[in-house]
Formats: structure tokens, C-alpha cells, sequence
């Protein structure tokens, strides 16, 4: 597995903890939450896009 | 004022109507059809996910589930974030063996039309549901606008406009190529569409409703449970509802037959899943920011009794234009999902289903077009009865999370075709019908009203929530699941299943090509399935894509062109089906050694690539055998137990001119001429045999050495050929030998000048003083001389006719005693010249097959030459033995020997060291002339302890 399927593989694993077990409760608090969680999660991989299409 | 059923009708089907010039502008217009191969547009496309569940489902959701609903994009994102290790994979086994559906996925990994037929038919029954509530979404949402009753009738008249529209474009792609940019605009300009208009209904009802984002704030302060319930059911997660959705909208992204189409299928280029892996986040996110505002506006508007899923409706309820602007939203969103998914299915259909319920397959590639445009109107029409037949109280989610359950059934199946190459053919299929059937009693079946025993079902697995969505998908997943891989642990693969599955891991470095034997016969075997006409026609558009003429010239081409034909018949009508029509079904075998050395290769090749990478002890030991194999300076070929190519190295490649790709993996009987001639006849002789042929190839002779071996490896069972092209060399010899003979003419005919010469020349002088004085008194001595010169004369070409006439006149062999001719030979030797004795040991009697007069003179002349090369006081020995039916005479002599340089040359007609005076240089050749004429042999080697010895054999009396 080459460098970026990896760190795509970790980004991954966070992400589902986050999301698919009880750690979600880091992101629901109040009704824009879900949201400003979800739009960090695409700018961290729109970063990491822009970084890997740089390189 | 509301508006009438009409006009909207008539707006929405002129928005259909642009969708479908705008199509076909961006097909027509490079200008334009750059906007369909951009990953933008691309990344927009897959937006097709979101239809009008999205629009109007998700506010339903909402106002039942609270936060719930973002669990079917959250899904989504997560499966984006597996876009490099899991999507890939699958876009690369989709391009690179021209695949069209997850039906076309299944059937390639497992060799199987009946598990392309069995995902085909569990995909057009978990879709259908889906494609009724387009339909249904669309009617109802009109009903409320005009401020109506949903009703059939309004239902038909959309789902018939729908459809139309469907059949409209779908027709137009039905020829299922892949990358159509005007599909891709078609569906990224809907996305655009459907996404402005619910922003543009979520600012208005914002502000219409709140006053704004600050007005927001104080009614949700002022109302703290709204928030508090739109949170709680993720954080209680209520029969594991939240993960369950999340689970399956996370195979749906990429598993729905229409998401599957547009991400892998209609795929423009290798970076437009890099783009999508974060551009299609974020359209879903800014397509569901309005969707908790148009909830609780809808909710503080809304009439008691009217469902949350039109909700998006009510909240603009002040302004037609905005609910027009949202209904042709759902409009747009329905005809996207309808279209894409009735092209997807309708692949499905027409290659798995029809050839095995329909028409032959055989007739299938001359009328494909016809049964892809059937099949996609039968899909709509399928889904406009199940319109009708559903029962009005479900709702949006329950229809679209049945097609979603379905979807995940795929998902054992895909990743046992991309990382498990255990899993069998038997054990996909046992799963997919354990998963179907659990999905048809425990999904389908409810939401058709029958509860057949669901409750207590539950309650034996510990459930208590019978309406709870997560006991249901984990228990028919879990069991597909279990199915799968145990029935796939206790079956075998077949040959072709373990090649596919390799394939499928390495698509990059598995070729699964196999290049017919002729131009001539690929053109026939496709005639006799599709008819000369059609035959001829795909062949013709193939070379023309793959730009190489017809007949192609060399093998090169036909792979060429064969890779082309492949593919555009995969696209159309299936991966099995096109490998049938080229290959006539002949299998593609799992263990062919050629195909996992090439593997290996490729593998080594990456690895290569790889300069971070440390080099493995394996590797660097692989590397170097393949080198060396590679550089010998003779040709080798190995074949397996199937007597198929496996080694083709580079030598060989150089001789033959064939290219170790274009040959390995064939059998020999594959092979051009002369290879296959000269390899077929070597692998029937024993391990060690050799031979030597010569061949016309074109306006040149090539001349082949080649030998073989038996391989007999633990595992591995085969021949090695060793091939050598002996052309060069053989001309040397040829040459050489010419030379020589050349050389010996030459010698020859100063021998003859020069003995013939001298007694001509004495007798021409002695006949010329006789004839100027014939009464001479010496006249009588002087014609004497001249006898004798002529005699001479006589003599030596006697010689030279008993040196030529070669094996012309048998000899009659007679019994010779050997001791009574040695003892004559020494005698005449003795009288005839002066010189040393001779010694004789004759030891016993022994007799020989010859004529007496012939050995006698063989003898007589060795001991003469041998009298002469020898001393006064030397002496010359003849010794007799009988030795295992031969009889051997030596006769040696104490003289000076013959030096090894001119020793080979002693035999040759007058070479001579004696000088002009003593010989003529026929004596030796003669003799071996005479004892080979007696089935015998003369030979000469050097004493040990100096001076020559002359070796005569002969065969012993017969008794």
C-alpha cells in the first residue's frame, strides 16, 4: 500500500470513530454542529488533495 | 394565485425538454463537450445520489428521526474518504476490462452468467421501489402546489412525462459506451438545478419564516426541545439506526446501479475520483443546510395533518414561483435518478437476463439496441405499476432505504472480488440469494403490508423495536455474510474463477488476452455468432479505432485489435459474452504459469519503480534469474504441463522475432511456422534429444539447432526447449568446405601435371631425336624408354581410375589369410626396394575378409613407405590381432614420423613428403580407398616412442 492509500486509510478510521461510534457526541451540540463538523471533515480532505496533487 | 395542473405540467416538461437539447448540444459541440469530460461536472453528476428523497424525503426524515437524516450523507462521505483504497480498485478492474454495471463485476470475478443474472434481478427488485417513489415524490409534490389531493391520475401524467423523458435520453445512451459527455452535463446541470433551488427555498423561507438567521436563533433558544430533538436520536442511536444508515448509504454511493454508472462507467479521466472525493461532500452538505430551516418552518406552517415530506412546500407556501422553483427541483432530481438508473439497469437486463429468459445471446449483439431500449422502458413502466400497487402510507424513507438494503448486498460480494481470492463462485451466489431472500421477507415484504411474523423474528434475536431499521439490515447482512464466506471455504474455484480472481487483485499486471490464432478465424468465429454483416461491421469499427488496418499485418495489431473488439463488445453486451464471441469460450485458465510469472514480473516492475522501497532478498534473487535467463545467448522456451508458453526469453524473442508477450500463455500449436513445426516435433522426442532442421521463412533460410529437457519440478511439470540458430555458422562451413575442395581439385591437378608431365616430356624429347634420326644404333634402348615412360604414364592413371571409381563395382570379398599375404607383402617389399628389415609378429592364423591381390598391395606399400622413412638399421614391424571380430595389422616404422600439422593431409590424392623423384602422393589415398572397399579402415597415428604407425582394421571371417 503506497504512502497516500495509507494516510487515506487513517483519515478514513478517524473519520468513521467520529462518526460511527459514541465519540459523535463531540460533534452534536447544537443544530449547526453536524454541519460545521461535516464541512471540516471535507476541508481536511480537500487539503490533503491539494497537498498530494502539489507534490 | 395557485397554480394549475397545466402549467406546471407544461414548465416541467420544458424543462425536461432543455435538459434534453442541452444534451445533445454538449454531444454535438467539441466546444461544449469539454464541459461533460470535466471532474467537475463529473463530481456534480454523482450528485445524481441525491433525488428527490433529498428534496422533499429528507425534511420527512427529519421531522421523524431529527439528525438521523444526515446519516445517509454522512455514509456518503465516509465513502468517499475510501475513494483510494476501495473505490480505485474498482475503477481500475472497470477500465480495464471495459465493464458496464456491478452485474458485469460480479459475472467477470466469478466467471458466472447466472451471478451476473442473480445480482441483475436482485437489483431491478431493490430498485424499483426506488424509482416509484421519483415517481410518486414528483405527483404529490404537484398535488400540494395546486393545493389538491394526491391522486392517481396526477401520478400517471408525471410518471408518463418522466418516462418519456427517460426513454428520450436513455435510448439516446443506450448503446452503453462509456463516457458520454453529454450524460455527465446532462446530469451535473440537474445537480446544479435542484441544489439552486433548494438554497434559493431555504434563504426564502429563512427569512420569510424567522427573519433570518437571528431570528432562528431566538426561536430555537425560545423552543430548546426542537434542537433537542433533532440531536437525540443520534446520540441514543435507537436499534443501532444511525450506524445502520450510515453503513448503507456508505455502499449505496458507490453500489446503486446509477451511482456505479456515472462513477466508474461514464468516469472522464483518472484524477475525477480524486476531485469527487471531496467535491461531492461538499455539494450534499450545501444541498441539506436548508433542510433542518425548511423543517421547522414547515412545521410552524403547516396544516395539522400534512406530512412532513412536502413540508419543503409548505414553507414557501406564500410564493408559487418558489414552490414551481422547488418542484422542478424534484423534477430534476426524479428525471436524473430515473434516467440513470433505468440505463444501469437496463445493462443489467439486456445481458444477463434477456440472453437466459429472452432471445438467444447469439442474436442478442444484432438486435442489442432494440432490447436496451425495451429494457429501458419496461424498467420505468416496472416502476410506474409499483406507484400504483404501494400502499400510500409509506413514506419517502421506507421506499428508499429498501433500494439501500438491497445495495448492501453487494458489498461481501465486491469485497470478496477485490481482496479475498478464496471466495467462490457457489459461495457469492448461496449468499446473494440468503441476502435476497432476507431482504424480500424482512424489508420488501413489509412494506408491501405483509408483517409475516417480523415481531417475533425480533424478539428471538433480542430485539425489542420490531420498526427499528438496525436489527434488520445487520441480521440479513450478517447472515449473507456468514453464507458467503463459509460456503466460498468449503467449495473450490474453478480454473477460470482463480485467473479472474487474480485479475481482479492486479488488474494492472493480469492480462487475460488471449490473440486468436488468425485474423481469419477471429473474423469467423464472430460470424458464427453474430452473422457475417454484424461481424464484419464490428471489426471494421474496432480497427478503426484501434487504428490498424485489415488484415492486420503482424500479431501485434491483431492483440490490438482484438483489446479494441473486446472491449466495445464488453461495453454492450458483457465481459463473458464478448471473451465467447472472440475466443469461442475457450477457457482462460487460473494456473497458467505464464500468466502468474507475468504477474510476478509486473509485480518485481512496480517494486522497481519504488526507489524507497528496500529490495527484498526474494526479490533481488527473482530479479536476477529473470536476468539471467534473459541474457543467455541461446534461445529458450519452457512450457507447462498443458503444453503452454511459460519462458520466452530474449534470445529467442531475436531469433523468432516474436515478442515474449505476443506468444506466452499459448500453446505450441499457436505458434507461427516454423517455430510451432520444429517445437511440436522436439516435445514428442525423449528428455536429451536434439535436431537440426532448415526452413524457408519468407525469401530466407534459417537453419535451427534445438534440444529438450523434461522439467520435473515438485509443482511444476513441463519442457525446456534450447534453440539455437545455426544459419551463420553453417554457411562458415559450407564455405570452408568448398574451400577445401577447392584446395584438393587444386592439388589433384598439379599432381597429375606434374607426374604425368615428367615422363611426357622425356618421352616427346626421346621421339623427337628418334624421329630426326630413326636408324639410329640406340633406337632400340630408345624406344624402350619411351615404353617405359608410357608405362609409367599407364600407372599412374591407373591410379588415379582406381581412386575414382568409388564404390562403383563391389568388391567380392573373399577369406584371406593374414599371415600368408603379410609374409608375400614383406617379400615383394624386400625385393622391391633396398632398406631395413622387417620384422613380423604374427601370432596366429588369423583370416579377413578381402581380396588377396588388393590387401597385398595396401600392404606393400605401407612397408615400402615405411622402409623409407626409416634407416638402414632400423626396422620396421607388422604385427597381426584379432581383437571382437575385427583384425588389426600395425605396421611401424623408426623414422621421423609425420609432424602433427600435415598429419590430417596424408590421405589426400598426391600430397606427398617424399619429393618429385619417390612418389606420386597417391599410394596412401589409394590404399584407404582399398580397405574401405573391404568394409575396413586405415588409419595413421604417431609411436609413442617416435617414427609412424599405419593402422589397417578389417572385419574377421564370417563364420
Amino acid at each position: 500500500m503506497n504512502p497516500d492509500k495509507e494516510r487515506a486509510l487513517v483519515l478514513f478510521v478517524v473519520a468513521l470513530v467520529l462518526v460511527a461510534t459514541p465519540a459523535r457526541a463531540l460533534w452534536l451540540h447544537t443544530w449547526w454542529s453536524p454541519f460545521a463538523f461535516w464541512l471540516l471533515m471535507i476541508a481536511v480532505v480537500a487539503l490533503l488533495h491539494r497537498s498530494d496533487h502539489a507534490a | 394565485m395557485p397554480l394549475d395542473h397545466v402549467v406546471l405540467f407544461l414548465l416541467a416538461a420544458a424543462l425536461l425538454g432543455l435538459y434534453i437539447v442541452g444534451s445533445e448540444i454538449v454531444e454535438r459541440s467539441p466546444r461544449w463537450g469539454r464541459v461533460g469530460r470535466n471532474r467537475f461536472s463529473y463530481a456534480l453528476a454523482l450528485g445524481v445520489y441525491a433525488t428527490t428523497w433529498t428534496l422533499f424525503g429528507s425534511v420527512g426524515f427529519a421531522a421523524e428521526e431529527g439528525y438521523d437524516f444526515l446519516a445517509i450523507y454522512f455514509g456518503v462521505t465516509l465513502s468517499c474518504l475510501a475513494i483510494p483504497f476501495l473505490w480505485a480498485p474498482v475503477a481500475e478492474l472497470v477500465d480495464r476490462y471495459r465493464l458496464g454495471s456491478v452485474a458485469d463485476v460480479f459475472a467477470f470475478r466469478f466467471q458466472s452468467r447466472t451471478v451476473g443474472a442473480a445480482v441483475s434481478i436482485f437489483m431491478v427488485a431493490g430498485l424499483l421501489p426506488y424509482i416509484a417513489l421519483q415517481l410518486r415524490a414528483v405527483a404529490d409534490g404537484a398535488a400540494v402546489i395546486v393545493g389538491q389531493e394526491p391522486s392517481e391520475q396526477i401520478g400517471s401524467v408525471y410518471a408518463v412525462l418522466l418516462s418519456a423523458f427517460a426513454v428520450a435520453l436513455g435510448v439516446r445512451y443506450a448503446d452503453g459506451r462509456a463516457h458520454r459527455p453529454g450524460l455527465i452535463a446532462t446530469l451535473a446541470f440537474e445537480s446544479i438545478f435542484k441544489l439552486v433551488a433548494l438554497l434559493v427555498v431555504g434563504a426564502a423561507a429563512l427569512v420569510m419564516t424567522f427573519g433570518g438567521l437571528r431570528g432562528l436563533g431566538d426561536y430555537l433558544r425560545e423552543r430548546p426541545e426542537l434542537v433537542d430533538n433533532m440531536i437525540q436520536p443520534v446520540m441514543r442511536d435507537v436499534g443501532d439506526s444511525w450506524l445502520a444508515l450510515v453503513f448503507v448509504t456508505f455502499c449505496a454511493a458507490f453500489l446503486l446501479p446509477r451511482q456505479f454508472f456515472v462513477a466508474f462507467v461514464q468516469r472522464p479521466g483518472p484524477r475525477s475520483l480524486q476531485t469527487a472525493r471531496w467535491a461531492l461532500p461538499l455539494y450534499l452538505f450545501a444541498i441539506n443546510l436548508p433542510v433542518p430551516i425548511l423543517f421547522w418552518a414547515g412545521r410552524e406552517l403547516a396544516s395539522p395533518g400534512v406530512r412532513p415530506d412536502v413540508y419543503v412546500l409548505v414553507a414557501v407556501q406564500s410564493s408559487p414561483t418558489l414552490q414551481t422553483l422547488v418542484f422542478l427541483g424534484a423534477v430534476s432530481a426524479a428525471s436524473a435518478m430515473i434516467l440513470v438508473s433505468s440505463i444501469a439497469l437496463s445493462g443489467m437486463v439486456s445481458n444477463y437476463l434477456v440472453p437466459r429468459f429472452g432471445p438467444s445471446p447469439k442474436s442478442l449483439l444484432n438486435r442489442w439496441a432494440v432490447f436496451r431500449r425495451t429494457t429501458i422502458v419496461g424498467v420505468i413502466v416496472a416502476g410506474l405499476l409499483l406507484h400504483f400497487a404501494l400502499p400510500r402510507t409509506r413514506t419517502l424513507v421506507d421506499l428508499g432505504l429498501a433500494s439501500f438494503i438491497a445495495v448492501a448486498h453487494l458489498l461481501p460480494g465486491l469485497l470478496g472480488t477485490l481482496f479475498w481470492r478464496r471466495a467462490t463462485r457457489a459461495g457469492v451466489l448461496v449468499g446473494l440469494i440468503v441476502g435476497a431472500t432476507s431482504w424480500a421477507v424482512l424489508t420488501a415484504m413489509p412494506l408491501l403490508g405483509y408483517e409475516v411474523g417480523i415481531s417475533r423474528l425480533y424478539s428471538w434475536f433480542g430485539f425489542d423495536d420490531p420498526v427499528a431499521r438496525g436489527p434488520v439490515i445487520w441480521l440479513s447482512l450478517t447472515a449473507h455474510a456468514f453464507v458467503f464466506m463459509a460456503v466460498s471455504v468449503l467449495t473450490s474455484r474453478s480454473a477460470q474463477e482463480r485467473t479472474a480472481a487474480e485479475a481482479c487483485r492486479e488488474p494492472r499486471v493480469t492480462r487475460l488476452l488471449q490473440v486468436p490464432e488468425s485474423a481469419e478465424a477471429l473474423q469467423e468465429r464472430l460470424t458464427s455468432y453474430v452473422g457475417r454483416k454484424t461481424a464484419v461491421q464490428e471489426i471494421y469499427e474496432a480497427a478503426a479505432a484501434a487504428d490498424v488496418h485489415w488484415p492486420p499485418r503482424d500479431r501485434p495489431q491483431l492483440l490490438s485489435l482484438v483489446n479494441e473488439l473486446q472491449g466495445r463488445l464488453s461495453e454492450r453486451i458483457g465481459p463473458l459474452a464478448a471473451r465467447t464471441y472472440i475466443h469461442g469460450g475457450r477457457p482462460v485458465r487460473a494456473d497458467a504459469l505464464a500468466e502468474r510469472l507475468r504477474a510476478l514480473r509486473a509485480l518485481d516492475s512496480l517494486q522497481d519503480d519504488m526507489a524507497s522501497r528496500p529490495t527484498s532478498p526474494a526479490h533481488a534473487a527473482r530479479r536476477y534469474l529473470s536476468q539471467l535467463m534473459s541474457e543467455l545467448p541461446v534461445g529458450v522456451c519452457t512450457v507447462d504441463h498443458h503444453g503452454e508458453v511459460v519462458v520466452w526469453n530474449a534470445s529467442l524473442a531475436r531469433i523468432s522475432g516474436l515478442a515474449e508477450d505476443h506468444i506466452s500463455g499459448h500453446p505450441l500449436g499457436d505458434l507461427p511456422d516454423p517455430w510451432r513445426v520444429l517445437l511440436e516435433e522436439l516435445a514428442h522426442q525423449p528428455s536429451g534429444s536434439a535436431i537440426e532442421r532448415r526452413y524457408d521463412v519468407g525469401s530466407q533460410t534459417i537453419e535451427l539447432r534445438a534440444q529438450t529437457a523434461k522439467i520435473s519440478a515438485e509443482s511444476e511439470e513441463g519442457r525446456v526447449f534450447v534453440v539455437e540458430d545455426i544459419t551463420a555458422f553453417r554457411r562458415l562451413e559450407r564455405h570452408v568446405a568448398h574451400k577445401d575442395r577447392l584446395s584438393s581439385i587444386g592439388t589433384l591437378a598439379s599432381g597429375v601435371a606434374h607426374e604425368v608431365g615428367n615422363p611426357l616430356t622425356g618421352i616427346l624429347m626421346v621421339a623427337k631425336n628418334l624421329a630426326a634420326d630413326p636408324t639410329a644404333d640406340d633406337a632400340a634402348e630408345r624406344l624402350q624408354i619411351i615404353v617405359e615412360e608410357a608405362q609409367r604414364i599407364h600407372g599412374i592413371v591407373k591410379s588415379l581410375l582406381t581412386f575414382s571409381r568409388r564404390d562403383e563395382t563391389p568388391v567380392e570379398l573373399q577369406t584371406v589369410s593374414v599371415v600368408q599375404v603379410v609374409r608375400k607383402a614383406a617379400e615383394l617389399a624386400e625385393l622391391e626396394t633396398e632398406g631395413c628389415s622387417i620384422d613380423l609378429d604374427l601370432p596366429m592364423d588369423a583370416t579377413a575378409m578381402a581380396t588377396p591381390e588388393g590387401l597385398t598391395q595396401v600392404l606393400v606399400n605401407l612397408l615400402n613407405n615405411a622402409r623409407q622413412a626409416s634407416s638402414q638399421d632400423a626396422t620396421v614391424y607388422v604385427r597381426t590381432e584379432a581383437d571382437n571380430g575385427r583384425i588389426r595389422i600395425d605396421v611401424d616404422d623408426e623414422g621421423p614420423g609425420i609432424p602433427e600439422a600435415i598429419s590430417e593431409r596424408v590421405f589426400e590424392p598426391f600430397f606427398t613428403t617424399k619429393g618429385d623423384m619417390h612418389g606420386t602422393g597417391l599410394g596412401l589415398s589409394v590404399s584407404r580407398q582399398i580397405i574401405e572397399r573391404f568394409g575396413g579402415s586405415l588409419t595413421y597415428q604417431p609411436r609413442e616412442s617416435g617414427g609412424s604407425r599405419f593402422t589397417i582394421t578389417l572385419q574377421a571371417r564370417e563364420n
